[in-house]
């Protein structure tokens, strides 16, 4: 078997048979370019620049006139008095986000995939995607008046039923409460949309054959819709995992005060602060790429880890 | 897909990659200046117009990158035609909005797309990108006019703390008031206190008032803010003289210091957790005041829930008449600052020199008639005309005097939105000017009941006006500030609300000298020495 594969990897490469072939898909092709062209131009291009970490990086004087200082930038970094609490908030912020708000568009798709009466169906999928649509600089301002103290509706429900006002976001204990309560909100309808048609493609057949074998509403969810789904599921955790040290910027950066900076400040924000507010380019690249590796190794890590236990994966 | 053409792709991909990375290699190794189009040449003129009444013979044309906020209009104004149209220059001003301004000019500086001016940013990081260039020369020699309206001891504060250069062309406004300690006195009146509190002792008993007896009358007796803002402007009441949220300051050696690093601070720290303790300090001390966010500010007094603060003596007015469409007799005025515990009463006066813009690298070739440009706006001619509009259409001359006539004189607003005192751009404004504004066209005795409580917050505290300490650029400020300010802004929130003790506080504290605080106290002392001389 080994010998045949070498044996086909020496043989030359017939360009009349790949022009013949490249010629049939081309529309297939053309169809794939914007999408290469936009990965090679906004991700792989960028790359090169990814050695400003290795440098003390002064962007009008270039790498020429810039100081080659080593791995000084991740020491730096690694130095810092709040490193692992930075770490560890952005940790843990991903660890709600995978266990909340991206299962809830899972029981979301499941719910409504067992609604009968379509009209109401198409009504609660359309209302759910409106958080999407907005802009997070408004999601971030809705919040904020929301739960202010002073001004705030929830507060305002708070005081005539007795209680004493809150500020939410003054308090280090709901910050991570408000980032999943939101971030659920915000993209649960979105998110569910995958699994919907994950769904769509499950044989109908399947189900009447359950129903006549006497299944429950629940059995059949457990034993026909979620393992339809499963496949779907695990690349979109894979693909999760990977994110586990990237949390949205925005969100983060517009809730964050010096009340609940403790709990806040994430990798992403003290980059921002880094690279655009401080223009210490070169360490912001540096936590960049530190956040890359480790991404990427959770990305293997979890794709091994499912391609043993389920079979299926990524790569 | 068969294996030949899959490596096939593999290797079309390869090299289009290696082709994209040399291709981005050969760029990024070299400086990108920006492209000086329509530069033009210049007539050398010295403080002279030519044969026109023009200062260039040919159109001097530049960019200018600004920030741009409240009334200022963005669309151009007829004092800018003017102000272009007797020079003779043609600026392409490109604004932004106030807000992440900061991050706008980084994002430019790492464009690498330069203007050829820009105002402000961070005077450090311009600096050592070596994206700005050093005036000094061509102040001494076609800026005297400039350089005559700064004065000496001002230039020695506009110089650099790293190499004692100075960069920028400021904004004068040579009048010292701005801000005022403002209480709702229909608030004092609805708890039963007579007189406007003074002390330490007096202040904290109308605040309790306040937050005990519904002060608002609204029937919520738990949404009144008796003082309202950040605990950085309660700082002066207790000898710490700050005037942001930075905390630098002289202390009484004359050393250039951190409010924190001083006895006192221990006082205040203990004083503010217990004013929070007391639901006497506003909850949202870190997100609103003065020294944080204005507008948040404003908004507690619009939304008539907070009863104090120290802010802009403008907002006496504009929070009297917006609050009295409710209530007719709302009433926010200035008092005199509050006189600490220790004895000490301190405000911030208006610092006369502020605002700046820069001339970038890209600039460099026609920064001597940049500079000439701006020394004509700070000569007599440019200063009335950017100050009091143009003759004829924004003022009259009375008795050789320019007075600003109606609606420009209703007003800041009326008189920003024709481009009067536009502060993005360096110009002076003239102090008689802004007394005209403040007085709206009118005399002392003729003055609404509003502006002449705003007139009064203005001056109230004059005898208590202090200096503001600049913040100094030094090398290591630029390069450690993001690391060690907001840790202790953290620490201070956590502590005034009481998630962690006043000791824990300074011991935290302590531990970020090591990581680029003590360097930021040394270089900073080392460049205020030299600064004074």
């Amino acid at each position: 078997m080994k010998r045949r594969k070498n044996k086909q990897a020496k043989e030359p490469i017939d360009f009349q048979i790949v022009k013949r072939r490249i010629w049939r898909d081309r529309y297939m092709y053309l169809m794939v370019l914007p999408v290469l062209t936009y990965f090679i131009i906004f991700k792989y291009l960028p790359m090169w620049w990814l050695r400003i970490a290795f440098y003390d990086y002064k962007i009008l004087k270039g790498f020429s006139g810039s100081k080659f200082v080593g791995l000084d930038n991740f020491r730096v970094f690694l130095s810092n008095p709040d490193f692992l609490q930075i770490l560890w908030n952005t940790l843990w912020l991903n660890i709600l986000n995978l266990a909340f708000v991206f299962t809830a568009p899972i029981l979301f798709a499941l719910l409504l995939n067992e609604l009968s009466h379509r009209r109401f169906k198409k009504t609660v999928q359309t209302i759910s995607y409106l958080p999407h649509f907005l802009s997070m600089v408004v999601v971030t301002s809705m919040i904020t008046t929301f739960l202010s103290p002073s001004l705030g509706v929830l507060n305002g429900i708070i005081k005539s039923m007795g209680g004493e006002t809150i500020h939410f976001l003054g308090q280090p204990k709901y910050f991570r409460s408000i980032m999943t309560i939101s971030g659920i909100w915000q993209g649960v309808g979105w998110g569910s949309i995958i699994y919907l048609s994950a769904l769509s493609g499950i044989d109908q057949e399947q189900y009447e054959a359950a129903v006549v074998d006497g299944a429950s509403r629940f059995q059949q969810i457990r034993h026909i819709t979620f393992p339809g789904m499963q496949g779907t599921i695990v690349i979109m955790l894979i693909l999760q995992i990977g994110n586990l040290l990237s949390v949205g910027f925005e969100k983060v950066y517009l809730l964050q005060n010096a009340q609940n900076m403790g709990v806040s400040e994430v990798l992403s924000t003290y980059v921002y602060k880094m690279g655009m507010q401080n223009s210490n380019y070169s360490l912001a690249t540096a936590v960049g790429l530190f956040n890359s590796i480790i991404s990427f190794a959770l990305v293997l890590f979890a794709n091994h880890m499912s391609k043993k236990y389920s079979d299926s994966g990524l790569i | 897909m068969t294996k030949k053409f899959r490596n096939l792709i593999y290797g079309a991909l390869t090299v289009t990659l290696a082709a994209g990375m040399l291709t981005g290699c050969s760029s990024s190794d070299k400086p990108e200046p920006t492209p000086e189009e329509g530069s033009s040449e210049v007539v050398e003129v010295d403080d002279e117009t030519n044969e026109d009444g023009k200062l260039f013979d040919e159109t001097l044309e530049f960019s200018y990158m600004g920030n741009i906020w409240g009334d200022h209009p963005q669309d151009g104004n007829a004092i800018f035609d003017e102000m272009m149209e007797r020079t003779n220059t043609d600026i392409d001003f490109q604004w932004f909005p106030a807000a992440n301004y900061a991050e706008k000019v980084g994002v430019t500086l790492a464009s690498g797309k330069l203007p050829d001016m820009i105002y402000g940013g961070d005077i450090a990081t311009l600096v050592d990108e070596a994206a700005i260039i050093p005036l000094d020369d061509l102040l001494e020699e076609h800026g005297q006019n400039i350089l005559k309206a700064i004065g000496e001891e001002d230039l020695k504060y506009m110089r650099h703390a790293g190499d004692g250069r100075i960069y920028f062309i400021p904004t004068i406004l040579d009048y010292p008031p701005a801000y005022s300690m403002q209480i709702r006195e229909d608030w004092l009146d609805n708890v039963g206190i007579d007189e406007v509190p003074e002390d330490w002792d007096e202040w904290k008993a109308a605040w309790k008032a306040f937050k005990e007896q519904d002060a608002n009358n609204d029937g919520d007796p738990t949404n009144d803010v008796p003082f309202s803002g950040d605990i950085y402007s309660l700082m002066p009441a207790f000898g710490l003289n700050v005037a942001d949220k930075f905390g630098f300051m002289e202390d009484e050696d004359g050393n250039y210091t951190l409010a924190y690093e001083l006895p006192e601070f221990r006082v205040f720290l203990e004083e503010m957790r217990e004013l929070y303790s007391e639901g006497i300090l506003d909850t949202e001390f870190s997100t609103r005041g003065t020294f944080v966010d204005n507008v948040e500010l404003e908004k507690a007094f619009h939304a008539n829930i907070a009863g104090s603060s120290m802010t802009w003596a403008a907002n006496t007015r504009t929070t009297t008449d917006i609050l009295r469409e409710i209530d007719e007799n709302a009433k926010l005025i200035g008092v005199k600052p509050i006189k600490g515990p220790g004895g000490h009463q301190g405000i911030p006066q208006r610092k006369r020199v502020s605002g700046s813009a820069a001339i970038t690298v890209a600039g460099e070739d026609k920064a001597e008639d940049i500079v000439k440009f701006f020394n004509y706006l700070f000569s007599d001619e440019g200063i009335e005309l950017m100050s009091y509009g143009i003759e004829g259409e924004h003022h009259e001359k009375i008795d050789g005097k320019p007075v600003l006539k109606a609606p420009y004189n209703d007003g800041f607003e009326e008189a920003r939105q024709a481009g009067l005192n536009f502060t993005p751009v360096p110009h002076v404004f003239d102090g008689d000017a802004y007394t005209q504004l403040t007085f709206a066209g009118k005399t002392e005795e003729e003055l609404e009941e509003t502006t002449k409580m705003f007139y009064d917050a203005l001056l109230v505290g004059e005898d208590y006006f202090f200096v503001p300490t600049p913040l100094l650029n030094t090398q290591a400020f630029a390069e450690k500030q993001a690391v060690v300010f907001p840790k202790i802004e953290q620490l201070l929130a956590e502590c005034v609300t009481g998630s962690i003790s006043v000791d824990k506080f300074f011991e935290e504290y302590e531990k970020l000298k090591p990581v680029g605080l003590q360097e930021i106290l040394d270089e900073g002392k080392e460049a205020w020495e030299y600064i004074k001389g």
